[in-house]
């Protein structure tokens, strides 16, 4: 009780006299050290946007055509260094990935006909998540290695076939379909040097619900991220 | 997938190519084929006469071109020449400087440093339309400083050649504030960066800073000195900090004093990873030095002093930290104390830094817009142009002298910490023999129980100063500050601010200022 009423009294007499201090600076004139300062600020925020290509790589046989099964992404990134040269990464982000199927019936989702052109495509919200090791502090002038977790929430789907006879170019397409999962997740792993990086993409999941029967697309897709931000 | 390997291995490989800049010092000048009349701009002549200084300087001979080419075969490039530091920038490699140090004509090789910063920070929010009737701000802005003064007296900086060192000028020659200069104010710009004669393009940050130097909208001023002779030089990068800026700012305050520049404002700063503290004496560093040698060659320095106050570095940033240059600290316009991201003084040899301060968060018009910026970019050229008026008024004055007479003249002096430096330039002052009012408006007591109590206490002599702000610092008999208060009076005697005996020694001195009074008591 007695240390009670004496924390008590000295914290209402500390209360009593508080001034009003708007500045209050003690210097040390031996605070100089030869200690180089970085002072790069230690979170990072960015705007990152990336083109790729779905490949075959690791499939069996070509299914898709490469060239016309590019992704494009826009994605905003928060960087946290955890210690030297290692960062937290978190970002959020909208995903388009496309495939064009290499070969008239390679792909079947609908009919059996064999139609001159097949596309799928499937938009998604995109979270992801890992580390980064990177040489310098400042990112502009650093090479980095970079690996996370990607977690994709399905927003659109289409399948679109085109067809042409005598004349007559005859476009089908169908969206929201019904037998394509609504996640997905997987990995990537990216290699850069300040604002450009080069990416690899592996997904975990399938596609397609596991009783449509389909044929899974393939997994790995290989591209280029550009990205602007500060510091 | 081949191309595609090879393409990134190839940008990679492009990524990692990088060199060591050095600046290689030779021994001595030739001095036979150099002429000033000839070297220099008419307006660097007669600036030199107005201020009483030789025209011929061995630091403006040239560098001697054969002890350059005999360099050539050992390094990779040649960025440019210093004068004034009789060297020049290369590209190299270490062992092959090891060997260039042996030369007899080398005196010696110094490594270069990579680490500068444009001081502004971000805009904090946008005002709503009807602007016409919001510009009035910019009056108060200036009134700050006492800017009604100098507009009394015509005292706009005509005649007084100007320089700005900065990152880009977009659209200066048609922008609303600042184009009125580009009708026969405006002398010549400088890209150093890419080393071209300046174009009108690039981050807006110098347009900014120049208008609180020299802009002007409808009928009301931004800056102080709207009619100043107009330099411009580029070089800063801003997408990346670009590994040269040090030197390339050291090359265009050359530039500036070949063209005859008074004052230079240079909202640029130095700190960071290749710097340290201890380097903050204003004899280390090249752009130090550089500063230095500018006021003993005429022109004086403007620097903001950093926007470091509130991350690791906390201190001034180089070139501030120069005896000879001013460095300028960021106040707010709430309460005309410190903003918590100016830098803070003193040197490394404990010299007073910033020198003085201006306001560091500002209006600026932007796309029609008024906008509210931060940063000590913004204070530097508020007292530039406040200076340039200083000049007008009294061409004859040195760089040092011109830096002693802002200081006179700003708002605490003979008051000084180290977050304020002696106040903010006062032009009511300048036309006012009395500095300051020692008949002070508060006083120094002891306690009712000072051999119980053991404080002295500081306590207003009129009730009408309840609320106002009281400035005190204590002086250690060393000469440096062992610590620096401001507080706001309240109108209870228990919270009159106490210095402690326990925090004081004999020798140390108590100052006090308090509504332009000021007083200072000696502990014997």
């Amino acid at each position: 009780m007695k240390q009670f009423l004496l924390l008590f009294s000295f914290l209402v007499g500390n209360l009593v006299f508080a001034q009003d201090y708007l500045i209050k600076e003690r210097f040390d004139p031996d605070n100089f050290s030869d200690v180089k300062i970085d002072t790069a600020s230690s979170n990072y925020h960015r705007l990152k946007s990336s083109w790729g290509l779905n490949t075959n790589l690791n499939e069996d046989d070509e299914l898709i055509s490469v060239w016309g099964s590019n992704l494009f992404s826009i994605s905003y990134a928060y960087d946290k260094p955890l210690f030297k040269g290692f960062h937290w990464n978190f970002g959020i982000g909208y995903n388009w990935d496309n495939y064009r199927f290499k070969s008239r019936n390679d792909m079947m989702l609908h009919d059996s006909i064999g139609h001159d052109k097949v596309k799928f495509r499937i938009q998604y919200a995109s979270l992801n998540t890992g580390f980064r090791l990177q040489t310098s502090k400042d990112y502009l002038t650093s090479f980095y290695l970079e690996v996370n977790g990607y977690f994709n929430v399905k927003t659109f789907t289409k399948y679109t076939t085109w067809d042409k006879l005598e004349s007559m170019k005859i476009v089908n397409s169908a969206s929201r379909l019904s037998y394509v999962n609504p996640y997905n997740y997987g990995f990537e792993a990216k290699i850069g040097y300040g604002s450009i990086s080069f990416y690899s993409r592996y997904r975990l999941s399938n596609i397609f619900d596991s009783e449509s029967g389909y044929r899974e697309l393939p997994r790995l897709a290989l591209g280029i991220t550009l990205e602007v931000g500060e510091p | 997938m081949r191309n595609f390997v090879l393409i990134l291995l190839t940008s990679l490989g492009f990524c990692c190519i990088s060199q060591t800049r050095y600046l290689v010092v030779f021994t001595d000048k030739v001095e036979t084929d150099f002429d000033p009349v000839s070297y220099f701009d008419t307006a660097a002549l007669k600036s030199f006469k107005v201020q009483g200084l030789p025209t011929y300087d061995w630091y403006d001979l040239p560098v001697n071109s054969s002890y350059i080419k005999a360099l050539s075969p050992f390094i990779d490039s040649l960025r440019f020449d210093l004068r004034w530091f009789n060297g020049v920038v290369v590209y190299g490699k270490a062992d092959r400087m090891d060997v260039v140090k042996e030369f007899s004509f080398i005196k010696e090789v110094i490594t270069l440093g990579n680490s500068g910063a444009i001081l502004s920070r971000k805009k904090d929010k946008v005002f709503s339309p009807n602007l016409k009737s919001k510009f009035n701000v910019f009056d108060w802005q200036l009134e700050t400083m006492g800017g009604s003064y100098f507009k009394k007296k015509n005292l706009d900086g005509t005649g007084i050649r100007v320089c700005v060192l900065d990152v880009g000028f977009p659209d200066v020659d048609t922008d609303p504030i600042t184009k009125h200069l580009f009708n026969g104010n405006y002398i010549e710009g400088y890209d150093f960066i890419r080393d071209k004669p300046l174009k009108f393009k690039g981050f807006k940050h110098g347009k900014q800073v120049l208008s609180f130097i020299a802009g002007k909208i409808d009928t009301h001023r931004v800056g102080l000195a709207t009619n100043i002779e107009l330099l411009l030089a580029r070089t800063e990068w801003m997408l990346t900090e670009k590994p040269y800026e040090e030197e390339v700012w050291i090359k265009a305050l050359e530039w500036a004093h070949k063209k005859g520049a008074r004052l230079v404002n240079s909202s640029l700063g130095y700190s960071g990873k290749d710097h340290s503290h201890e380097e903050l004496d204003g004899k280390t560093t090249l752009i130090s030095k550089a500063g230095n040698l500018a006021a003993r060659k005429g022109l004086l320095v403007i620097n903001a002093a950093g926007n470091e106050g509130d991350n690791k570095w906390k201190k001034i940033v180089l070139p501030s930290d120069a005896d000879s240059v001013l460095a300028v600290g960021g106040i707010s316009d709430d309460n005309g104390l410190r903003l918590k991201f100016s830098s803070f003084g003193p040197s490394k040899d404990l010299r007073i830094k910033p020198n003085v301060c201006a306001l560091g968060r500002v209006n600026i018009l932007n796309n029609n817009k008024l906008e509210i910026i931060d940063g000590t970019s913004f204070s530097a050229p508020l007292v530039t142009g406040f200076a340039a008026c200083v000049l007008q008024n009294n061409p004859t004055l040195k760089p040092f002298e011109l830096l002693e007479t802002l200081q006179k003249v700003s708002s605490l002096y003979p008051y000084y910490d180290y977050s304020h430096g002696y106040g903010v330039p006062q032009a009511s002052k300048l036309f006012n023999e009395v500095i300051f009012n020692d008949t002070a408006s508060v006083v120094l007591l002891k306690s009712p129980n000072y051999l119980k109590d053991g404080y002295y206490f500081l306590k207003y002599k009129n009730s009408k100063y309840f609320g106002t702000q009281v400035f005190y610092h204590i002086q250690a008999k060393e000469g440096y500050l062992k610590s620096y208060h401001v507080v706001k009076f309240e109108d209870d005697a228990a919270s009159f601010p106490r210095i402690y005996e326990k925090d004081l020694e004999i020798g140390d001195v108590i100052r006090v200022w308090h509504r332009g009074t000021y007083f200072e008591k000696f502990i014997k």
